[in-house]
């Protein structure tokens, strides 16, 4: 049972990574990378994490306060595991102000996973809403983001599962250089995702990414 | 990215001729007329008596003449509907170890006895037979017992799950359980016992558990995650028989420097609330020539909220899973499977469990053609099967859940209600034990 739980364990995918509250200038691109680790388990349990996925993306800048962009996510670990994920996401800066120290920006995101694992598969579709808080410190950013979401688990043989999820995420925009940061990222979940006795379950997520 | 998704989104299913029967051998009549002394009584015997005996599980002996004579016509209907002796597998998938069918001569032998009157024929012609004992292990090595009755309540879910530590086991290195008994103290009520392992150093702060509720044991919804529980080494379900394997071929791993934790799942929708204080029989070798393991399929999205939903009303509610156990179990080399068992519920309806070959064919573990949980038994193969990576462990479940397959609730039968995977609705699980050699 452990074994074939690590597929859904699977399910647990992270949303909307690798944030900042700071949209990219119009006309500007930014690339992102990430190496990331999710894990989830009923609340009574502990939390384990699973293999990490590699994220690439692209993100420009439509106006000074509209970015839209999207990710590719993978994690090639052959018939153990393996994923492929696409995700798209737009992020409108609600506050920005010379000389203020805390930004504010919606970033919706709407996402498609696939995951393999020991010749079963598994499909994980989701929307999230991150509020993202940007807390100016020099050159760099804090980033807390409370964020809410649903996630939709599907499999061949199992009728679907409807994950809603709220969480909090804080990340740090470590910015090295002028164009150049790492985003160390980690998030945790609560979802109302319930198995036999359990009052729900819990997700996480850990990451560290890169933006260009 | 699309093709991505798509692929995976249906499982195959196997052939129509998946565990079908060949035509039927045809009989050679045996003696044109049956009598009770020369034809029957060694079938009773043989395949009846075990059971049904004075103080056996059968609700009548069948040990005389005159036993059998009263029950002709019952005797009738269950042996040509095949309902006994209660052996739920269909014939034509797989062979098992202690079969409990009647070959087709034995069925037409009884059947043809009891359509010409049930004749007694002569004492004097008797084929010499004794009543099967009840099976039990050859030799016990270790008997536990839960330390004190026990007297489940009826919980809203009219489920009782709970846990006892049962210490005295008395080897302190690891061993391994070749034998493997258990004696529910109340089967009427006795759902399912699973014996884990625990390791000593965890007994204290699980007795410190016991009896904070006023009751023997304590509660152990979810308890995996919290405590040092090792795995299992056996488990019951209703209709199990004592597991061996003879000459120490075969042992489960009992880890060292640990003792035994009962979960005993009690079903207490008739309201009944007698104790019960079950006992588990060992039989125990120091090394054995191959280590067993156990393994399972279910789709872990069952698990979760509406994974596994069972509608109100639906006839032939079905699900299916199937996955390569190789790449987890095993690292990707071949293993051997010995046992099977299909674990579904009170509603089940019928289900099997097979082997989609990486070459597209299909092997047939266990085929049970009208589910009753009552029989749900491990089922050891006559021979193991050898599973190669890329080949799928395929479990296939079906439910009725109309109104006249619900399970009575204090002798009523409820509504039906949708039903999902827990422990006091329904699940659907393949089990194996295997191991990594063989022979």
């Amino acid at each position: 049972m452990l074994a074939v739980a690590s597929l859904a364990g699977g399910a647990c995918t992270a949303m909307s990574t690798i944030k900042t509250a700071t949209t990219v200038p119009k006309g500007q691109n930014q690339v992102i990378g990430a190496i990331e680790a999710n894990g989830g388990a009923p609340l009574e349990l502990p939390v384990k994490p699973l293999l990490p996925e590699l994220v690439v993306g692209l993100r420009r800048g439509l106006t000074d306060k509209v970015e839209v962009g999207g990710k590719l996510t993978t994690c090639p670990a052959g018939r153990r595991a393996t994923t492929a994920g696409v995700e798209g996401e737009v992020k409108v800066q609600l506050r920005r102000v010379p000389g203020a120290r805390l930004e504010l920006a919606l970033g919706p995101a709407a996402g498609f996973r696939w995951i393999s694992a020991a010749g079963a598969a598994m499909q994980v579709s989701y929307v999230s809403l991150p509020f993202l808080m940007g807390i100016d410190v020099g050159r760099h950013q804090i980033v807390v983001a409370p964020e809410a979401g649903v996630q939709l688990w599907t499999s061949a043989g199992s009728n679907e599962v409807w994950a809603p999820m709220i969480g909090l995420s804080l990340g740090f925009v470590w910015r090295i250089g002028q164009r150049f940061a790492l985003v160390p990222e980690a998030a945790a979940y609560r979802t109302d995702v319930h198995i036999d006795y359990s009052r729900g379950s819990q997700m996480f997520h850990l990451g560290i990414g890169f933006l260009y | 990215m699309l093709l991505l998704a798509l692929a995976g989104c249906s499982i195959d299913m196997p052939p129509a001729d998946f565990a079908a029967c060949g035509p039927a051998p045809a009989l050679d009549g045996g003696v044109a007329a049956p009598d009770y002394w020369h034809d029957a009584k060694p079938i009773f015997d043989r395949k009846c008596a075990t059971c049904h005996v004075d103080g056996g599980i059968a609700p009548f002996p069948l040990l005389t003449y005159a036993d059998a004579r009263e029950w002709l016509g019952l005797i009738r209907s269950a042996v040509e509907r095949k309902l006994m002796p209660p052996w739920p597998p269909n014939d034509c998938c797989q062979e098992y170890q202690h079969d409990r069918s009647l070959s087709a001569v034995d069925r037409d032998t009884l059947l043809r006895w009891i359509d010409g009157g049930g004749p007694e024929g002569d004492p004097a012609t008797a084929t010499p037979s004794m009543p099967q004992p009840p099976p039990q292990l050859s030799r016990v090595d270790v008997t536990l017992m839960m330390p004190t009755p026990y007297t489940p309540i009826a919980t809203e879910e009219t489920s009782d799950l709970r846990c006892f530590v049962v210490e005295g086991w008395p080897h302190d290195e690891e061993v391994f359980v070749t034998g493997f008994d258990v004696r529910p103290g109340n089967p009427a009520i006795v759902h399912h016992v699973i014996v884990q392992t625990v390791e000593a150093s965890a007994v204290p702060e699980l007795k410190a558990r016991e009896g904070a509720d006023g009751r023997a044991g304590f509660d152990c919804r979810n308890l995996r995650g919290e405590l040092h529980v090792n795995g299992g080494v056996g488990g019951w379900t209703p209709g199990s028989v004592p597991q061996e394997s003879p000459d120490a071929t075969l042992g489960v791993p009992f880890p060292a420097h640990s003792q035994v934790l009962l979960q005993i799942h009690y079903d207490v929708r008739a309201g009944v609330t007698m104790p019960d204080q079950t006992e588990i029989h060992f039989q125990v070798a120091t090394s054995v020539k191959h280590r067993m393991r156990a393994l399972v399929a279910a789709n872990p999205l069952w698990l979760a909220n509406d994974g596994l939903e069972i509608e109100a009303g639906d006839p032939d509610a079905m699900h299916n899973f199937a996955y390569d156990p190789s790449v987890y179990f095993s690292k990707g080399e071949p293993f051997f499977l010995h046992a099977v068992n299909l674990h579904v519920h009170f509603l089940g309806s019928h289900g099997r469990i097979g082997i989609h070959r990486a070459d597209g064919s299909w092997d047939c573990l266990l085929d049970i053609p009208e589910w009753d949980y009552h029989w749900s038994s491990w089922y050891q193969l006559a021979a193991p099967v050898q599973f190669n990576p890329g080949d799928l462990l395929y479990v296939e479940c079906h439910w009725d859940n109309t109104a006249a397959n619900q399970a009575p609730v204090n002798g009523v039968a409820p509504a039906p209600r949708d039903l999902h995977w827990a422990t006091a609705e329904e699940m659907c699980a393949a089990l194996g034990l295997f191991t990594d050699t063989w022979p």
